[in-house]
């Protein structure tokens, strides 16, 4: 239960750092993020899509129809300034998160 | 790669998104499933396998592909705004929402088409039944100040009207007519029966109408002759509106009569005139002005003199009126009871009550629709809750939201008031040719603007208020109750019952006029097996009228009939030929009163008779069996014959019970008339099949022959008498007019007019009623079915099987039945006697329309829980837990 409500709430996290590096399309993103997280973290195409889109919309990420020869076009995420921004903000968050659960938890001296 | 994209558009559809928008998605999404695909059969998995998976990603939870991402895509992206998401809704905006709320609905084709029928239904009944009841009842008469014309509720001798000028000072003007006059019209072509009236010049003054040609003399000095007047549509379809018309003389009744003027379009009062023969009062005929009744008086009011001021005044001249009589001596109460009414209230009075109700039933039937979309889109709502709280939480905003459920709502009422105005077209055509023919004002039946308006306005309204309702409800979920609840509705135990309440009324008034309408049915088809006392149904019939100008000799009349009953009779093929002054059905009726030698005593108080004057074949020719003595013979019409009568059945059992009827006397003692009786037969009925027969005394007609008189004919069809009809008049006289050709059996049909209007008004209402309540059902279990999803999912995993499930909604739809049919038949039982003088042959209680009834209102209930019952069958343990 835990899990799910987390991984909803860091999926944006992922997929923005994942666009760090470079522009990627989705079913790369897919594959990073099951790949990365150990086969933990797994996300659907019906919400990786969705996820995609929202962070569009808020100008956090940019897509574009990329062609290569000899493939079929395909649409590309790249990181906008106001993502690389907001990556940040997140990732500080997050680790501010994560050290508060771990203190409280105890997690850190098991 | 087709596959995927055909799964994954169906998952989008009615996402709303534009069609360019949704392309690139669902690219977008097919690629990503086709490297997963290509990725895993690589990998070794088997075909079906990787199938799967790549579907799988398909998946996501509660919320719906097309959901999820139209809550997103493109939302801030500067070419493409998503529906609604321009400021105050542009026109794309619109469009975007219309084709975000047609694929919604698209997707719930149950929901939308009770939605379409209820409303189209319900739009459709107030909109006909208001063109029926608005012009009929609320349409002031097309008269200036109509409230001030009035006329008396008895008809008048014409000295009365004399009196009444001469003494009567709260009247401005008044006139005096005689309605239901028909004129036999010759020359300018073939000869025709026109229907219209004889009146005093007065008559157009008085309702305040003037001319579209020529002019009307307002005071007629005494002596002026008759002057003809012509409706529009008689100018028209007779004189091809030649204005040359007027000033000349047209051919009346066989006698050249002056046209003074042509009445404007629409004008046709009293009932439906085409004539006017307008003549003075010719104070100098004594006999003129006392010897007939039948006339109707209609008068304008003083503007400062009150209805009750008037009525006072006439009912004073009671003695003068009695004293003035030559004729006569009337009762010594005579008048003094006399009413003065409004002359709307005199056109419209009978129908009245009845368009009333029928008003009142239609808005409760509408109300009711109303209360159905209602529920039904609370049904709707509820299911979608989890949904809009998920698109809120991905950062829809509720303006947006409320926008969409208004506009889906919209495009529901839009289509279903297109629909409800194409219903009340059919429905008014058919209405139309179902009213009797005689009502008042049913000419101006139609839907016009103003209904039209009417429909619109409702359509509007009914929209706003149902559209805004579930929106604001949409709005106020709380997004944490609704994903923890899985959007089940709490407190919502009023509204529940009030839709529960509103179906068991629904029910019931389906019932109440599902009965009506059966018990009049079975009325109908019992007065169609009446026997009316006539063998020869299948005779025809028709009506001739001998201007009264060439034929003012009987003489002359009695050779035209001799000569049309030998051309007819001699034609091949015809059995038997009769003229007569009167027949059973055909809406003429003759009275009056006879001494009947050594039985009637008071002679102010005389038995009244129907007159049927007859040719000698008449008993023959219709099928009247002759139960005693001997039908009439040629020589009995006979100058100097022996004066002789046949009585029916029903006078010789009143006169003479137990004694032989033949020899005995009867006749119009001011007439110094001794009949004597030579024959019995048997007793028809006339006008009213649910009546009894009543006392008929036949006359030779040769004795006295009428100008006007139907001609029966035994042999011939219809189609072919019609033709033989005309010719064979035209031989002998073309100034002679036919009409009325029918037969007998639609006579007696065209009587039951009335009923027969009462019965498809009644059953049309139960069919409606039936069907709204059988949507009410729907609407109230498919909320139920919604609102106790996880219970019914719970009891599942608890041991229930899916038919326990669909037991428990369908006991639940059956329980709300039941209680409607209970209100309904005790309803039905209660008012059984209203209806019982309406019925013919059946008894209210009526247990086979009452069984009929249920079973039809059981099977309609058992139709409408299906739907939701089966849905409910297959609630899913797992959803319990899910949610």
């Amino acid at each position: 239960m835990l899990a799910t409500e987390l991984k909803k709430g860091t999926t944006p996290l992922l997929v923005l750092s994942l666009l760090e590096a470079t522009p990627r399309h989705g079913y790369e993103l897919s594959k990073l993020i099951t790949s990365r997280s150990g086969g933990v973290v797994q996300i659907h195409a019906a919400s990786l899509y969705p996820l995609l889109y929202s962070l569009e919309q808020k100008k956090w990420v940019r897509g574009r129809w990329v062609e290569k020869s000899g493939q079929r076009r395909r649409r590309y995420y790249e990181l906008t300034p106001a993502g690389a921004r907001q990556l940040e903000v997140q990732r500080r968050s997050w680790a501010e998160f994560a050290r508060a659960v771990s203190h409280v938890a105890g997690v850190a001296h098991a | 790669m087709h596959e995927w994209r055909e799964e994954i558009e169906r998952r989008m559809a009615g996402s709303g998104l534009p069609a360019s928008e949704e392309a690139e998605v669902v690219e977008e999404l097919a690629q990503h499933l086709e490297d997963r695909y290509e990725e895993l059969m690589a990998r070794g998995a088997g075909e079906p396998e990787a199938r799967a998976a790549a579907l799988a990603e398909l998946e996501s939870g509660a919320e719906t592909l097309a959901s999820a991402v139209s809550g997103v895509r493109g939302v801030g992206s500067p070419t493409q705004p998503p529906p609604g998401a321009t400021a105050a809704g542009g026109i794309s905006g619109l469009v975007g929402d219309v084709r975000y709320a047609v694929r919604s609905l698209r997707r719930s084709p149950g929901y939308a088409a009770a939605v379409l029928v209820t409303l189209a239904l319900g739009i459709g009944a107030a909109s006909a039944v208001h063109a029926v009841v608005h012009p009929l009842l609320l349409r002031p008469l097309p008269f200036p100040d109509p409230e001030r014309l009035v006329t008396l509720d008895v008809a008048l001798i014409p000295g009365e009207y004399g009196l009444i000028r001469e003494h009567v000072t709260s009247f401005d003007i008044a006139a005096l007519y005689r309605p239901g006059a028909a004129f036999g019209l010759s020359g300018d072509g073939e000869a025709e029966r026109v229907v219209g009236a004889e009146t005093t010049p007065e008559l157009f003054s008085t309702v305040g109408v003037g001319p579209v040609a020529g002019a009307l003399p307002d005071a007629v000095e005494a002596g002026a002759g008759e002057m003809a007047v012509l409706s529009y549509g008689l100018w028209q379809r007779r004189f091809g509106g030649d204005p040359g018309v007027v000033g000349r003389a047209i051919t009346l009744e066989g006698r050249p009569v002056p046209v003074v003027a042509v009445m404007p379009p629409g004008f046709s009062y009293p009932g439906r005139s085409e004539l006017w023969l307008a003549a003075p009062l010719d104070r100098a005929n004594a006999a003129g002005l006392w010897g007939t009744g039948g006339y109707r008086i209609v008068a304008r009011l003083r503007p400062d003199a009150p209805a009750a001021r008037a009525e006072a005044e006439i009912r004073a001249l009671s003695s003068a009126m009695s004293d003035a009589n030559p004729f006569w001596t009337p009762r010594a109460d005579y008048r003094s009871d006399v009413r003065m009414i409004s002359l709307t209230e005199a056109t419209v009075g009978e129908v009245r009550r009845a368009l009333w109700l029928l008003g009142a039933a239609v808005s409760l039937l509408l109300l009711i629709a109303c209360g159905n979309v209602g529920n039904l889109i609370l049904a709707r709502g509820l299911g979608r809750v989890r949904e809009l709280a998920v698109r809120t939480a991905l950062g829809a905003d509720r303006g947006r939201i409320v926008r969409q459920l208004l506009t889906e709502t919209m495009v529901l009422v839009t289509a279903g008031g297109v629909l409800g105005i194409a219903l009340a077209l059919l429905a008014v055509r058919s209405i139309r040719g179902i009213l009797p023919p005689d009502l008042p004002r049913s000419g101006e039946v139609g839907l016009d603007i103003g209904v039209l308006a009417l429909a619109v306005v409702v359509t509007l309204v009914t929209g706003v208020l149902l559209g805004v309702l579930p929106a604001r409800r949409a709005t106020r979920f709380d997004l944490h109750h609704s994903l923890r609840d899985g959007g089940r509705a709490t407190g919502d135990r009023s509204g529940r019952r009030l839709s529960s309440g509103l179906v068991v009324g629904q029910v019931a008034l389906a019932v109440v006029l599902a009965t009506g309408a059966g018990l009049v049915g079975r009325s109908l088809l019992s007065l169609h097996r009446v026997d009316t006392g006539i063998d020869r149904m299948e005779v025809v019939t028709a009506r001739i009228d001998l201007p009264a100008a060439h034929y003012a000799q009987a003489a002359r009349r009695n050779a035209f009939h001799d000569e049309l009953v030998a051309r007819l009779a001699a034609l091949p093929g015809i059995h038997s030929v009769a003229t007569t002054s009167q027949l059973p059905f055909s809406g003429h009726l003759q009275i009056g009163a006879m001494a009947v030698e050594h039985v009637t005593t008071d002679p102010n108080n005389l038995p009244v008779f129907i007159y049927r004057r007859v040719t000698p074949g008449f008993f023959e020719a219709v099928g009247i069996p002759l139960r005693q003595g001997r039908p009439f013979s040629s020589a009995d019409g006979e100058p100097g014959a022996l004066p002789v009568a046949i009585v029916d059945e029903t006078a010789a059992r009143e006169f003479w019970p137990g004694e032989d009827p033949i020899g005995k006397r009867l006749g119009r003692p001011w007439m110094n008339e001794q009949l004597v009786v030579v024959g019995v037969v048997g007793s028809v009925l006339d006008g009213n099949l649910a009546g009894e027969p009543e006392r008929t005394v036949y006359m030779p007609l040769a004795v006295d022959p009428p100008h006007n008189a139907f001609v029966v004919l035994s042999g011939a069809g219809t189609g072919g008498a019609a033709a033989l009809l005309r010719s064979v008049v035209r031989q002998i006289d073309p100034s002679v007019p036919v009409s009325e050709i029918a037969t007998v059996r639609s006579l007696v049909g065209g009587s039951l007019g009335g009923q027969r209007l009462s019965a498809a008004l009644l059953a049309s209402f139960g069919l409606l009623a039936l069907i709204l309540a059988a949507i009410g059902i729907y609407g109230v279990l498919a909320y139920a079915v919604a609102q106790r999803g996880r219970e019914l999912a719970l009891r599942r995993a608890l041991g229930a099987t899916g038919g326990d499930l669909v037991g428990i909604v369908l006991g639940h739809g059956l329980r709300l039945t039941a209680a409607g049919l209970f209100l309904g038949l005790g309803a039905t039982v209660a008012f059984g006697r209203v209806l019982a003088g309406m019925l013919h042959g059946v008894e209210p209680r009526d247990p086979a329309t009452l069984a009929l009834v249920t079973a039809t209102v059981l099977a309609a209930a058992i139709l409408a829980a299906t739907l939701p019952a089966l849905r409910a069958g297959r609630a899913e343990p797992m959803q319990a837990m899910r949610e």
